[in-house]
Formats: C-alpha cells, sequence, structure tokens
C-alpha cells in the first residue's frame, strides 16, 4: 500500500511539473496585451554579473524614457509597459530571455541585448516570430548581416572601431608590432578580426594573439606569451570591466609597460575613474558623444542623481533612452505589430536622438563615428 | 621558448600551490574517511569570500582577517561534519553517496555565496602588496611568493603531524584498518574531527591565497575543487604527498602545454593529462593501490 502511494505521488509530481513547462496550457499566466490596455516592450538586458555593469545603468536611462512618456499620456493614451529579463551577456540567456518574452508574454518588439552574443542568440527567435529586436550598445560586425531583418541597432558596428583603432596605432602611434588579448565572446572576437585585418594591411604586425574564456581569472600565461613576443603595444578586448581590469593587473604585475590599447569597455567612466595607476596611459577608442548636447546633458544628470555616480557609458545609456522614443513613434504612427515597427525603423532618417543624429540603413545599423580617447590621471581625454 | 622557461615553471609552481592545497585537503579526507571529499571547494570558496568581507566591510587587517578566517572555516567544516557526514557515517552509507552529499554541499555553497554576496566578480585590494618583483629570468608578485611559502609551511607541518604526532599515527591507523584501530582503543570520531579541522586549516588557506591572487566569484570553488581533484588522482588518490606532487606536476604541465597550445586549452590540457594517468597508470605517480572500502 505504502509503494503504491508513492509511486502515485511521484507521478503526480512528474505530471505537475511537465505542466509547470507549458504555461501556454496553463491559461491564467499568460497576459493579453492590448485587453490590459499597455503596451508591451520586452526588454532584455544583463542585469546580473559582470556585464550587468553596462545592464543595469542602461536600464535606467530606458526606463527614464518610458517613464516620460508615459507620464505625458502614453502612447496615444495607451502606456508603455517595460517587461525586463536578464539575460546575462550570453548567447544561450539570451535566446531564452527572448522566447521567454515573445512566447509568455507576448511583446511585439524587444529593446536588447546589451552584449552582442547576447543579441545573437535572440536574432533568429526575433526573426522568426516577427519581434522587433533592437540594441542601443551591441557592436558586433556580425548583427550587420547576421542579425536578420528584424534586428536593429543604435550603436555601430565595431567594423568601424577597430579599424579605427588599428589605424591609430599603426599611422598615429607609429606602432607597428602589436599582441592581442581578447575574451572568446562575439563581441571581443568581431573586433579582434577587424583591428589584426586592418593593423596587417597597413603592415602592422601581430606578434600574439591571445584569448581568454570568460570563466577565466588566471590570465598569466597569456600574459607570458605576449610579454615574450616583445610588442610594441598590446590590444586589450575584455568583455566586461571586471575581467579588464584583473588583465590590466596582471599585465602590470608580469612587468609588461607597453602601450595599452582597448575598445570601450576600458575607457568606461567607472573605470576611469575607480583603477587609478593600472589603467593611467590607456588608449579606447568610443562612439563620437556629445554628453553636453540638449537633449543628453538631463539623461546623464538624471542619472548621476539617482544612481550618484557618473554615467559610465553615456553613449549606450542614451541609446537605451532614443530607442524608447523611437518605438514609441513607430508604434503611435504605425500601430504595435512587429512588421510594422521594423518599416518605421528602416525609415528613421535623421532622427536627432541623445545619442546624436541617427539613421537606420537597409541593415539596421546606424553610422556614427569614433573618436580615440587616452586616460590621463583619472580623467578620459579626447586625442581624435 | 629558452628564455621563457623559467618563467613557465614559476607560473606552473604557483598554480599547483593552490592546486595542491585543495587537493591536499581532499586527500587527507579521503585517506583517513575514504570518500571523495568535493565540499573541500566550498571550504574554500566560503574562506575568500570570509576574507573578503572581512577585509573590506570590517577593516580588519591581514592577519586578524587570516587568523578569524581559519577559525571560520574550521567551525563551518565541523558544522557540516556533523549535519551531513556525521549522520551518513551512522547510517553506514556508501562512499558514493556520501560523495554525492559532499557535492550538493559544494553545489548549495556556491548558491549560499550568490544569494549573500551577489553575482559581481570581486576582487581583494591589496595596496602596498601589489607590484611585482622582475628577477631578470622572472618576475613573481608578493601574493605569488605567498601561495609557495604558505603552501611548503602547510605541507611540512602536515607532514609534520602525519608522521610524528600521536594524532598523525591515529589517523594513519584509521586509514590502514578502522576495525583494529578501533580494537587498539582509537576514538574514529574524535580522529575523524581532527582531520576535518586540519583540512579546514588547508582550505581556508587554498581559498584566501586563491582570492588574493585571482577574483572572487560565486562558482569559485567548483573549478579549484576539480584541478585538486585531478591532482590527487594522478598523483595518487588515497595518498596525501601524492596529492600535493601530482598536483604540482599538473600546474607545470598546464602552464608548459599552454605555451605550445592556444590558451583556451588549459582545461583540456587538464583532463587530458588525467585520462592519460587513468588509462596508463590509474595507482597515480606515487603508485597508490586504489582499494575499495
Amino acid at each position: 500500500m505504502k509503494k503504491t502511494i508513492l509511486v502515485f505521488l511521484t507521478l503526480l509530481v512528474l505530471i505537475l511539473s511537465a505542466c509547470e513547462q507549458q504555461p501556454q496550457q496553463t491559461g491564467g499566466k499568460v497576459k493579453q496585451t492590448q485587453a490590459q490596455g499597455t503596451y508591451k516592450i520586452g526588454i532584455m538586458y544583463p542585469l546580473t554579473g559582470d556585464a550587468a555593469a553596462y545592464g543595469v545603468p542602461i536600464q535606467k536611462t530606458t526606463k527614464y524614457a518610458a517613464d516620460e512618456i508615459n507620464a505625458k499620456g502614453g502612447i496615444n493614451g495607451k502606456k508603455i509597459e517595460l517587461i525586463y529579463e536578464d539575460s546575462k551577456c550570453n548567447p544561450k540567456d539570451g535566446n531564452a530571455a527572448a522566447q521567454k518574452l515573445i512566447n509568455l508574454d507576448k511583446v511585439k518588439v524587444i529593446i536588447g541585448g546589451v552584449c552582442s552574443g547576447e543579441t545573437l542568440g535572440a536574432a533568429p527567435v526575433a526573426n522568426e516570430n516577427k519581434v522587433v529586436l533592437i540594441s542601443p550598445s551591441a557592436t558586433s560586425p556580425d548583427i550587420t548581416d547576421k542579425g536578420g531583418d528584424f534586428v536593429f541597432r543604435l550603436s555601430p558596428s565595431d567594423a568601424f572601431a577597430g579599424v579605427v583603432a588599428s589605424n591609430y596605432a599603426y599611422n598615429d602611434l607609429k606602432l607597428k608590432k602589436t599582441a592581442i588579448i581578447s575574451e572568446s565572446t562575439d563581441y571581443a572576437q568581431g573586433l579582434r578580426r577587424v583591428f589584426k585585418e586592418n593593423y596587417a594591411k597597413l603592415g602592422g604586425e601581430i606578434v600574439a594573439d591571445e584569448t581568454f574564456n570568460s570563466e577565466d581569472t588566471d590570465f598569466r600565461t597569456q600574459v607570458t606569451k605576449v610579454k615574450a613576443a616583445n610588442p610594441d603595444a598590446v590590444y586589450l578586448v575584455p568583455q566586461t570591466k571586471a575581467k579588464g581590469v584583473l588583465l590590466v593587473k596582471q599585465l602590470k604585475e608580469a612587468g609588461v609597460s607597453r602601450q595599452l590599447l582597448t575598445a570601450e569597455v576600458m575607457i568606461g567612466r567607472d573605470v576611469v575613474k575607480e583603477s587609478g595607476a593600472d589603467v593611467d596611459g590607456m588608449i579606447g577608442v568610443e562612439q563620437k558623444f556629445d554628453d553636453k548636447s540638449s537633449k543628453a546633458a538631463p539623461i546623464l544628470a538624471k542619472y548621476r542623481q539617482d544612481a550618484k555616480e557618473e554615467a559610465p557609458f553615456p553613449a549606450y545609456m542614451s541609446a537605451g533612452y532614443d530607442i524608447v522614443y523611437l518605438l514609441s513613434d513607430a508604434i503611435a504612427k504605425n500601430g504595435y505589430d512587429g512588421e510594422k515597427i521594423r518599416d518605421y525603423l528602416y525609415s528613421v532618417k535623421d532622427y536627432s536622438g541623445a545619442v546624436g543624429k541617427v539613421s537606420l540603413d537597409r541593415n539596421g545599423d546606424v553610422v556614427l563615428d569614433f573618436s580615440v580617447k587616452q586616460i590621463k590621471n583619472g580623467e578620459l581625454v579626447t586625442l581624435k | 621558448m629558452q628564455s621563457i622557461l623559467p618563467q613557465l615553471i614559476i607560473n606552473g609552481l604557483i598554480s599547483g600551490s593552490i592546486y595542491a592545497l585543495a587537493a591536499a585537503g581532499f586527500a587527507l579526507i579521503y585517506y583517513v574517511l575514504k570518500f571523495q571529499y568535493f565540499s573541500h571547494g566550498a571550504v574554500m570558496s566560503l574562506a575568500a569570500y570570509l576574507f573578503f568581507a572581512l577585509l573590506n566591510s570590517f577593516g580588519l587587517g591581514y592577519v586578524l582577517a587570516g587568523i578569524l578566517t581559519v577559525i571560520f572555516s574550521i567551525l563551518i567544516v565541523q558544522i557540516s561534519n556533523l549535519i551531513v557526514y556525521m549522520p551518513l557515517r551512522k547510517r553506514k552509507a556508501t562512499p558514493t553517496v556520501t560523495m554525492i552529499a559532499s557535492i550538493g554541499l559544494l553545489i548549495f555553497t556556491s548558491s549560499l555565496i550568490l544569494a549573500v554576496f551577489g553575482s559581481n566578480t570581486k576582487s581583494i585590494m591589496l595596496g602596498s602588496r601589489s607590484g611585482f618583483y622582475d628577477l631578470g629570468i622572472f618576475t613573481i608578485t608578493p601574493i605569488q611568493i605567498a601561495v609557495i611559502f604558505f603552501a611548503v609551511i602547510l605541507f611540512v607541518l602536515l607532514w609534520l603531524i602525519l608522521k610524528k604526532t600521536k594524532l598523525g599515527k591515529a589517523m594513519r591507523a584509521l586509514a590502514d584498518n578502522k576495525d583494529v584501530a578501533q580494537v587498539v582503543g582509537i576514538n574514529p570520531e574524535k580522529i575523524y574531527n581532527y582531520t576535518f579541522v586540519i583540512s579546514a586549516v588547508l582550505g581556508a588557506f587554498g581559498g584566501i591565497l586563491l582570492g588574493m591572487e585571482q577574483n572572487l566569484y560565486p562558482r569559485m570553488g567548483i573549478p579549484i575543487i576539480i584541478k585538486g581533484f585531478i591532482g590527487s588522482v594522478i598523483g595518487g588518490l588515497g595518498s596525501v604527498p601524492g596529492a600535493i606532487i601530482g598536483s604540482l606536476f599538473l600546474g607545470l604541465v598546464e602552464n608548459i602545454g599552454i605555451w605550445f597550445l592556444p590558451s583556451g586549452y588549459r582545461d583540456v590540457i587538464s583532463f587530458s593529462l588525467l585520462l592519460v594517468f587513468l588509462l596508463i597508470r590509474p595507482q597515480g605517480i606515487l603508485g597508490v593501490k586504489l582499494r575499495d572500502s
């Protein structure tokens, strides 16, 4: 009798847990979009982990825009509802986040990912379901062609950033031999490829090309190999500042005193302030951005007040803000439909956003300039 | 390659020493208590985080924080013995079941750390202890010197305890034959307790040094105990000196191997080495006979 009860209970537990996996069948959990009177916009940003260093600030500024629009009555009288998912800066969780937002919350548009990896991971799901995916900060060159019809971004492709960096290193700084240390993520590998290709075209020599995994904390062997190759400069491409700071520390501890070059992560305003002597002299490339513009300045000031710190990535944070406004225009004009929002976005030309003047090209990309900046005594100085 | 070899060897010894601190604790428990003690990784990660918290939130000095961390680790280990391992022993649980319980503890601990400290990677700020020494043929940092220094001291002390003290003799007796040891009047539970305490000290130092040398993140206990396990198997499962030698060997092979292979292959090298030993010399470097208890 005891055994039968046990078997029965086990079966019951199995059936119940199987039910949990398919929430569409339980009905009550699925929200109906129009019935509740809001426009649902999905947000997939990394909200935990090292990449939350971008995800959380961008989340704040994205919300500012939604709050502002809602305060004025929303879109044609209907309010915006932001639904957040944590995409953790990797393709697998990006895919899962998109699936959840599309299948469970039934959104027609998602803002995200922040990282290129999670964006590329979510892209197939978005395209298949005709849901727009628009990122404020994903920069991998792969997104241009592999993103798909429904994927857009308000951040320029690293196809340019890598070229600017290698041009500056070779032409301006006359550094002929560079070693590369990059993280094995879509974003970092994109930059590495572009830098390597362009630098070689200019006539430079890549003397070492090391990678590390996102879970690694011990880079001493990569550092040893780089040191042995005796480069003029080291091009560092970490995905997050946590890894970047550790990498720089281990480079310094090994006695590598060459010029450090990087993309935009290591010249985020928080890194500049917190990392002191280790990062002094590092030269990075980030998208050109006027943080004193009439649109951007109030957003950054509000963040400074809320978070009690300088906005670490002002360009991306402004992009998050702009995207909400762009989407709200799209929905107001064309209605809340994935294909219609997509069509609207392709038609965006010379939109004056907080991030600058943007036009979305036929690949869903924006074309924005880059500037070269250097960390000097805890300040970021523009070189070019 | 010639000019870099000394640096690679030093890197190997440093990694190997940290692996050895994990492996020694693991092997000691296996030697005396006859099960795979994976929760040693949990002890190490807790020690690292506690040390970090004592330094940062309480502003204590390194020495005081270190002492408190060791004391706390001993307490933690005794609690885990009381709550998990002793009840299992009472029920005559098999080594496999105990191993699974220890893995459960390991996973539980990493989730606990995640819940309490958050998922962001943390660093122990070294302040005046940062910098490095350039000795020409290689460079080394103060922390790395500390790793090797403490590892050597702890292993010497461990050897002294095992070989020269009454406690050590009792541990070896229990490891050799539990029933006969009991007949001669050795109280197993008391000795097991001391064994756990010693492993806790090894784990505390290992965790603190690992945290200072690298970074802290919630799941950090898992990779380190895997490396400790591999080192222990390579050196000879069931032998504490074997675990230390095997781990140093693992560290050296990894770091020299990475010279020839892309850096991402570090774990491929460790596991390949493990496979090679399991296939060709399962008794490990020191040739310890694997016993089914």
